[in-house]
């Protein structure tokens, strides 16, 4: 008896795997609660680093390192916030995703600095944010390894978990839908499956993204998922039963969650009154002139455009003619007349006619006036 | 004596490019003893144009930026007590120089305009008990901004009456503002050099007053003056509604000397129609008040000059 209490105990103290590292004035170590785990089963990773040089303030960033070997969720961190003295405490659910031995690596970099820079952090604010400058040392951690065990053949799901499902009805008309809900609940690995159905062509099958509720704990995952789906035919058909392999690793026991044959009854129904009266669609015609309506549309933006632009220009040529000024320039024919209408509008603007009147009307030169009247109208 | 003023023009054309119509407003001014008033916003070559006309001239200039805390002893001097003669000593202000630029005038109060109004007529300055004369050619080109209404001092119609002509500036074309670009920014503004002095400018301005005016275009100012004071009597009935006040004797007086000035920098040496065509709405514009119907109705005061000068037959 009590050799067989000693063996436990021992057993409870030698954990499967353990990396165990004096660094830089702290000390850190990483357990595995099992050396061998099958795919898919959870495996619990503990790693807790403490400070033991307490003359510097110490900050780590710690995570797992990304592999297709195995996938990771961090479920904690504990940290105990004493002077100097750093002490975190992580706790990781990991599911191998391959089988043979796999290497858990992991990222740990080591920041230090002083009490100074601590508190110059703290006299920022929220305009003025101030980091903290610190020394990073990358610290190089030995991976743990762990003996990952096949599955069982065609096995789909890990964990132990149960397979209901829900049918509204078993009959309908053709191309009516037929609800249809399968819920797979348990613990284990997330039971996402790409495929429960065949494809087939005795129905056609419309399927909604499956509704996945997981909760992580440090035991494992409890899911909940509901796939909702809904079937139309035109006939009757039969859905074959659903065996999905599972096995429990826990009891390393392979067991099969079923669905049973189903025999859905299709009623046929004319094909009028499938047309939706509500918000059916025109029918098709045998020939669709709807394309000379467009085509009219298009002519008659273009020509609207081009009119409009016209317009403009008719416009602008009609406010030139009606121009009251043009129209005194037009109709004088007395130099004397039009000198005085060009200075009263703009002597500046109009000098060089100006110049030509004034040269004709006080200095005797000759003066083409329509020449003048020319060069004004233009 | 034309060929003068085109030696100075093309000296003015090294340092100011653009704005004929403010230089050759300055020059009207200078050859006729007048005062310019020159409108426009900030950045116009103002300040540029005189300096230039200074230079060019062998002239003094000065500038005065006008505010609301000016003295009128800060523009025309003060007595300074010295202590160790124990006397009081004149100390001159910047009005004593030959081109002054008035900068935005109508930013200083009222008693500060008219110590400077005063000087510009009386040409004298007294300070204590003494009287100085402002030696010619004596040439003040005022400057306001149509932007800003804020805080300033609107000149009074009858201050303004003493400014011989009222020059509206605006921006240069763009040809002209690309090239005043290039130069500013390559700093090769060619420096302006003396091309005439006093005596040829005392020369030139008795030019002025030799060109010939013939009695019908004496006439023809007069009636143009005559019918901003009563427009009936030149078939302008629209206009008794629209004018308050029409223009003084003193428009007759520069209208004339303007034109004169005008002709002569034309080439000319007799004034017709044309040359007080050129000037006309310049030394009018700021001589008629508007009534408030015509400003209500949003009439300016060069449509009025415009209506008056269709009307009033030409010799």
């Amino acid at each position: 008896m009590k050799n067989s209490l000693g063996k436990k105990m021992v057993s409870i103290f030698i954990f499967f795997s353990i990396v165990l590292l004096y660094g830089e004035g702290f000390t850190s170590n990483a357990i595995l609660d099992k050396e061998d785990a099958y795919i898919k089963e959870p495996v619990i990773l503990t790693f807790e680093i403490k400070q033991t040089d307490h003359s510097k303030v110490m900050f780590f960033d710690f995570t797992l390192a990304e592999s297709d070997a195995y996938e990771f969720h961090r479920l904690d961190a504990k940290e105990i916030d004493s002077y100097q003295g750093a002490q975190i405490h992580y706790t990781y659910l990991i599911y191998p995703l391959k089988s043979g031995i796999i290497d858990i690596s992991f990222h740990l970099i080591q920041k230090v600095t002083t009490k100074e820079n601590v508190a110059y952090s703290f006299s920022g604010d929220r305009d003025n944010v101030k980091g903290i400058t610190t020394t990073d040392t990358p610290i190089a951690l030995k991976p743990l390894q762990l003996t990952v065990k096949p599955l069982p053949e065609g096995t789909e799901l890990v964990g132990d978990f149960t397979l209901t499902h829900q049918i509204k009805n078993h009959e309908a008309n053709a191309y009516e839908p037929i609800p249809f809900n399968i819920e797979i609940k348990g613990k284990g690995y997330p039971p996402i499956l790409e495929n429960i159905f065949l494809p087939t062509d005795d129905y056609t099958l419309f399927q909604e993204t499956p509704e996945i509720r997981a909760i992580r704990t440090a035991e494992n995952t409890y899911n909940t998922v509901i796939y909702s789906m809904a079937m139309n035919a035109k006939k009757s058909f039969t859905l074959d039963e659903i065996e999905i392999k599972a096995f429990n690793p826990t009891t390393q026991k392979s067991y099969i969650p079923t669905i049973p044959k189903q025999e859905f009854i299709i009623n046929p129904i004319a094909h009028s009154a499938l047309v939706d009266k509500v918000d059916s669609p025109a029918p098709l015609k045998a020939s669709d002139w709807s394309w000379i309506g467009t085509l009219m549309g298009y002519i008659v933006v273009f020509f609207s455009g081009f009119l409009t632009a016209k317009s403009v220009q008719w416009h602008q040529k009609e406010r030139h003619k009606s121009d009251p000024f043009i129209e005194k320039i037009t109709r004088t024919n007395d130099p004397k007349k039009l000198l005085s209408l060009l200075i009263a509008e703009d002597s500046k603007k109009f000098a060089s006619a100006i110049e030509k009147l004034e040269a004709h009307l006080y200095s005797k030169k000759a003066l083409d006036l329509k020449a003048i009247k020319k060069e004004l109208n233009a | 004596m034309h060929k003068k003023i085109e030696v100075l023009k093309k000296e003015l054309s090294k340092a100011v490019i653009g704005q004929e119509q403010m230089i050759d407003g300055l020059l009207i001014g200078l050859l006729s003893d007048g005062h310019i008033l020159v409108e426009g916003v900030p950045g116009l070559a103002k300040t540029t144009t005189i300096n230039a006309l200074s230079k060019a001239l062998g002239l003094e200039s000065k500038r005065i930026q006008f505010t609301p805390d000016l003295l009128p002893s800060d523009i025309i001097g003060a007595q300074i007590y010295n202590p160790q003669t124990n006397d009081f000593g004149i100390k001159k202000g910047p009005l004593f120089t030959n081109l002054l630029l008035a900068d935005e005038i109508n930013r200083a109060p009222s008693k500060v305009q008219s110590a400077l109004l005063e000087v510009m007529q009386e040409r004298q300055v007294t300070i204590g008990d003494e009287t100085f004369r402002i030696e010619p050619p004596f040439l003040v080109m005022a400057t306001q901004n149509p932007i800003e209404q804020e805080g300033v001092y609107a000149l009074p119609e009858a201050q303004l009456d003493r400014f011989m002509m009222k020059l509206v500036v605006t921006h240069n074309s763009e040809e002209d503002e690309l090239a005043i670009m290039r130069k500013a920014a390559t700093k090769s503004f060619e420096k302006v050099e003396p091309v005439l002095d006093r005596e040829e400018l005392d020369e030139l301005r008795k030019e002025v007053n030799h060109v010939y005016v013939d009695g019908e275009v004496e006439r023809y100012i007069v009636q143009l003056i005559a019918a901003t004071r009563e427009p009936e009597r030149f078939g302008l009935e629209s206009l008794k509604t629209e004018l308050m006040y029409g223009a003084s004797p003193r428009a007759s007086i520069d209208l004339y000397k303007a034109a004169k000035a005008k002709a002569f920098l034309r080439g000319n040496d007799h004034v017709t129609p044309a040359d007080i065509g050129f000037v006309v709405h310049d030394v009018l514009r700021h001589r008629i008040v508007l009534s408030y119907e015509a400003r209500a109705k949003g009439i300016s005061p060069d449509e009025i000059i415009s209506k008056i000068i269709r009307e009033v037959p030409i010799p």
